[in-house]
This record gives C-alpha cells, structure tokens and sequence, in this order.
C-alpha cells in the first residue's frame, strides 16, 4: 500500500466515523440529522419483522473500512414492496442503528422533504401476496432476493401459562370472528391483537389459518402499526389472560421476558409444535425441519440490470452480505449473525417453500448445510453430534482446512 | 427366428435398462427417464424414475405384450408417468404437493422436541366463517 492510499485509506475511515459521531451527538442535542449526513446510506423500506436482523449487520457496517448506513423505514412489508415497484419515494422519518458498548441504538433521521427512492424494499411475504397494495405486475428489472426465514408465532402474556398451543382452526375462530369465538380464555375483544393487510406478519398468519389478510381488523381485533408497539399491547393488557397476538420470532426473541409463544398445529397436524423445539429453546428446530408451517423468507426486493445484478452498489453489498455470497472482516459471519438476531439462514433449511399460500412444505437439501454453526449462534450450544473444523467463519476457506471425514466438508467451524 | 427373438429381447432389456439409468437423477426440476420400449413380448421398462422434486415421471410403453410397470415416482410434486401401454398401468405419480406437505409436518419429530397434544380444550362457542 503506498503512502498515498493509507493516507485516504485513513481519511475516508476516520472522516466516516466523525460523520457517525456527529450524527450521534446531533441526536443527543435533541437534533434529528437528515439521513442523507449519514455516511455512506442504504435506504430500506418494508418489513418491520426483518428489523432486529438488519440492524445487526448495520452496526457491523457503521465500522467497516468501507462505512455503510442502514436507513430503514418501516410501513410494512407490502407497503415496502409498492414502494419499490412504483418507483415512489419515501419520506418522514427513518431509523439507523448505532452501538454503545452491546447496547444497539436505534435512532431517527429524516428523509428529504421531497422524498428519495428506496434502495431496497423489505418483505416477509412474496411479490405476489401483496395483492393489490402492490402494483399487479411485478417489474421486470426488480428482483426478488429471498433472504433468511422468518418464523411468525402466535404470542400471549407472559403471565399466561395455561394456553400453550392454538390450532389452525382456532386461530381462524379467534382471528376471523373475534372474542365470540370463545377460544380459550380470549374472550375479551380488545384483547385481541393484530396488524393490517399489508403486514408480512399477519399475511403469513392469515395464509396459515385459511383467512384472507383483510379479515383480522377492527372490530374483530385491535390493529397495531407495527411489530413492537404489538408487543407492547400484548405484555401490557389490563387482563393478561385474555391478551393474543402475534409476531415475528426475532421480535418475540427480543421479549421472550414479557410473552410466551404458543405451539401452533397447522391443519391436519396432529400434534402442535413451538417453532423452536421446546417452549424456551431457540433452535428454530421444528421451522428448519418441516414441523412448524408458519413462516416466510425475508425478500430483499431490488433493481438489477442485464445481467441480474443490482444497479445500487450499496443494495448489491448488503444483499450480499446477507446472502453470505460476500463477506466482510468487520461484519463477519452471517449465519452467526442472522442466528443470534433470530432469523435462520437458508442453509440451516430442511425444507422449502415455492410462495406464501398454499404455501405447502418440500424437502430441499442445501449444500452445503450450516446447521451446527446455526444453532450453536442461535441457542449459544451447538448440537453434541457437531464437529468443529477449521477456525475462521468463512465457508470456502474453512472447506479448504479439512479436518472432516466421512464425506463432510468444513462450514463455519463445523464439519457439515 | 431365434436369432431375431433374442435381438427383440436384447433390445427391449436395454431400453429398460435406459429408462433406469436415465431415471435415477433427483435434481430438483428435472424430469424421469423415459420408459423402455419392448416393442413385443418383453415387458416394457419400468417406466421413469424419479423425477426430482417437480419433475414428471416418464410413462412405460410396452407396445405388446405385458407391458410396461407404469409410470415412475415423479418425485415429491410431479406427476405420475402413464401406464404402459397393454400393461396394467401406472401405480401413479409421486406424493401431491399437499401430501407431502402433510407427512413432513407429521413426521416424527426430532429428538428432544415437545409435541403438544391438542385435545384438551373445548371447542369454540362460534365458528368461522358463520359466526353464529
């Protein structure tokens, strides 16, 4: 490296800190700084469900030697999805993710007046099951870049014990006609909880309990604007035994102190099933291998040129980064990143989906698999049976360190 | 006559032994090897094998005789090879998609998973869609 380039080398990663940090300091003067001060931005729009993921690679971002912003608006994952493909702009205000120390700070910066275009349009669902909050026709320049697999759980108060799981055809009781149905103890209608039609969350729910997406809304059950604020309302109702919502799991991870999730039995299970393999793991074990239906991959929606690439540099690094089809030393390894925030990379999948409805469950056999580097990020133990290999985190490179035998290769420190 | 009877035969065992060979592949798209094709006499060939997870199972076509055994699994979505012809068809295709569907969220579970029984709680007072 000359002299020359370790000085810009130096210049750009310090200047890009000062940014961040004059940022910060705005924020804490009661200043909200426009998201274009930022440095280097990445606008999301969508899903509110993908947030507690995408802000742990936006922190990691924050400090590469390449700094990247991660602005996200979050309306909702169809609303992200008619953003993009309309090519609309987004405006108001917007949040970006700092560190201080292990805690995460989610701050709020302003988009112009006249609004920007979204880099990348986050949903929970496929293009399709936006219906017709998103236009008819999918553009043939944006591409759907299906990311880690999002569980969606039923959630009641913590101090509920006594309702562990909720049936198919109960859900669409309590979801369909509201506290009439009688199901359990949530006989109280305001106790009842739910998001809109263009939630990813409540599309996924709905496609799963045979409702249309427009049925769960007033007065059947209390609309909530987004992922936290219905946590919020469940943990905080008045009669925590009549309290029922539901979330995606990263979420539900992030207040396993305040709820409880439900088993769920899809119709025709005969049994029901946490999306983790007991009530208080965090494996994802019964959603990797068929057992729990109600799920969806996060869709990183973007425009690609010719050759099916992104035309946005900065969409293009994150999808990738995301993806795992390109790394970075100060963000790491994805799998153990998207495992800790509560999403599950495809690799650690046994089964696949085609779409949201009927959105029927197939083998798929990815190769090659992450499963022990998943779990032991996700639960903090990987399974007695791993084998650890290699040492880095790069897949390629620890293939390349052997160690394995029996026809396994080295993924992520694991023989796979 | 018998000359030609044993090239009949070699023919026919070789086709089958394609349709077989060719019919093994469990890609995810691709599609069953085609049946062999005993044109008197022998049995057709076993007809397509798997094919892959939304493939399509090719058809047995014995012309005469007995005829083919059907048409192979067509992996996990696809469809069924028809039956060969002047056999006694196809055992059908592979699994529907809602099938298999159904036998993966039935499956055993995975060790040390809870399973929860959902028997014990009594039914709705209304019921959807009516209400009432």
């Amino acid at each position: 490296m000359t002299r020359m380039t370790r000085f810009a080398v130096t210049f750009i990663v310090t200047a890009g800190g000062l940014l961040a940090a004059g940022a910060a300091r705005a924020q804490d003067a009661g200043t909200t700084p426009t998201c274009a001060s930022l440095p280097n931005p990445v606008y999301l729009d969508g899903s509110s469900a993908f947030e507690p993921t995408v802000a742990q690679f936006a922190v990691k971002l924050n400090n590469s030697s390449t700094p990247m912003t991660v602005v996200y608006l979050k309306p909702g994952s169809c609303a992200g999805v008619n953003a993009i493909a309309s090519n609309a702009d987004i405006t108001g205000t917007a949040t970006y993710y700092t560190l201080t120390g292990t805690t995460l700070n989610k701050l709020s910066c302003t988009l112009p007046a006249s609004g920007r275009k979204a880099d990348i349009g986050v949903s929970d669902v496929f293009y399709g099951s936006c219906g017709a909050a998103a236009p008819a026709t999918q553009p043939t320049t944006l591409k759907d870049f299906p990311g880690p697999v999002q569980a969606m759980e039923f959630v009641v108060a913590k101090a509920n014990t006594a309702t562990q799981y909720l049936t198919a055809a109960e859900a669409q009781d309590v979801y369909g006609c509201g506290s009439v149905a009688g199901v359990a103890t949530f006989t109280q209608a305001n106790g009842i909880f739910c998001r809109d039609q263009n939630s990813g969350t409540q599309i996924i729910i709905s496609d799963n309990i045979g409702l249309q997406p427009s049925i769960p809304a007033a007065p059947i059950c209390v609309s909530e604007s987004g992922s936290g604020p219905l946590a919020t309302a469940v943990s905080g109702y008045t009669t925590p035994s009549a309290a029922i919502g539901f979330l995606g799991a990263d979420v539900y991870d992030s207040n396993r102190s305040t709820l409880n999730a439900l088993a769920f039995a899809s119709a025709g299970q005969t049994k029901a099933f946490y999306a983790d393999s007991t009530s208080s793991a965090v494996d994802r074990q019964n959603v990797r291998d068929g057992h729990y239906a109600m799920w969806g991959y996060e869709h990183m929606f973007t425009y690609v040129d010719g050759t099916g690439a992104p035309t946005s540099a900065n969409a293009a690094r994150l999808i990738n980064l995301i993806l795992g089809t390109a790394t970075d030393p100060a963000v790491g390894d994805y799998v153990a990143i998207e495992g800790k925030a509560g999403t599950i990379p495809v690799c650690a999948m046994s089964v696949q989906k085609l779409n949201d409805s009927p959105g029927y469950l197939s083998a798929t056999a990815a190769a090659p698999t992450c499963d022990c580097a998943y779990v032991k990020a996700a639960s903090g133990t990987a399974p007695a049976s791993c084998v650890a290999c290699g040492g880095g985190s790069d897949g390629g490179a620890d293939a390349a360190a052997g160690g394995c035998t029996g026809g396994k290769t080295c993924q992520h420190g694991y023989c796979e | 006559m018998r000359r030609q009877l044993t090239k009949i035969l070699l023919v026919a065992t070789l086709a089958g032994f394609g349709a077989v060979a060719c019919s093994s592949s469990s890609n995810t798209t691709g599609t069953g090897g085609s049946s062999g094709g005993g044109t008197t006499g022998a049995k057709g060939g076993a007809g397509g094998g798997s094919g892959g997870t939304t493939g399509t199972g090719g058809g047995a076509a014995g012309t005469t005789g007995t005829g083919g055994a059907g048409g192979g699994a067509a992996g996990t979505t696809g469809t069924g090879g028809a039956g060969g012809k002047g056999g006694g068809g196809g055992s059908g295709g592979g699994q529907s998609a809602a099938a298999v569907n159904l036998a993966l969220l039935n499956a055993t579970p995975a060790s040390g998973v809870t399973a929860v029984a959902t028997t014990a709680r009594n039914p709705p007072t209304v019921q959807y869609p009516t209400c009432q």
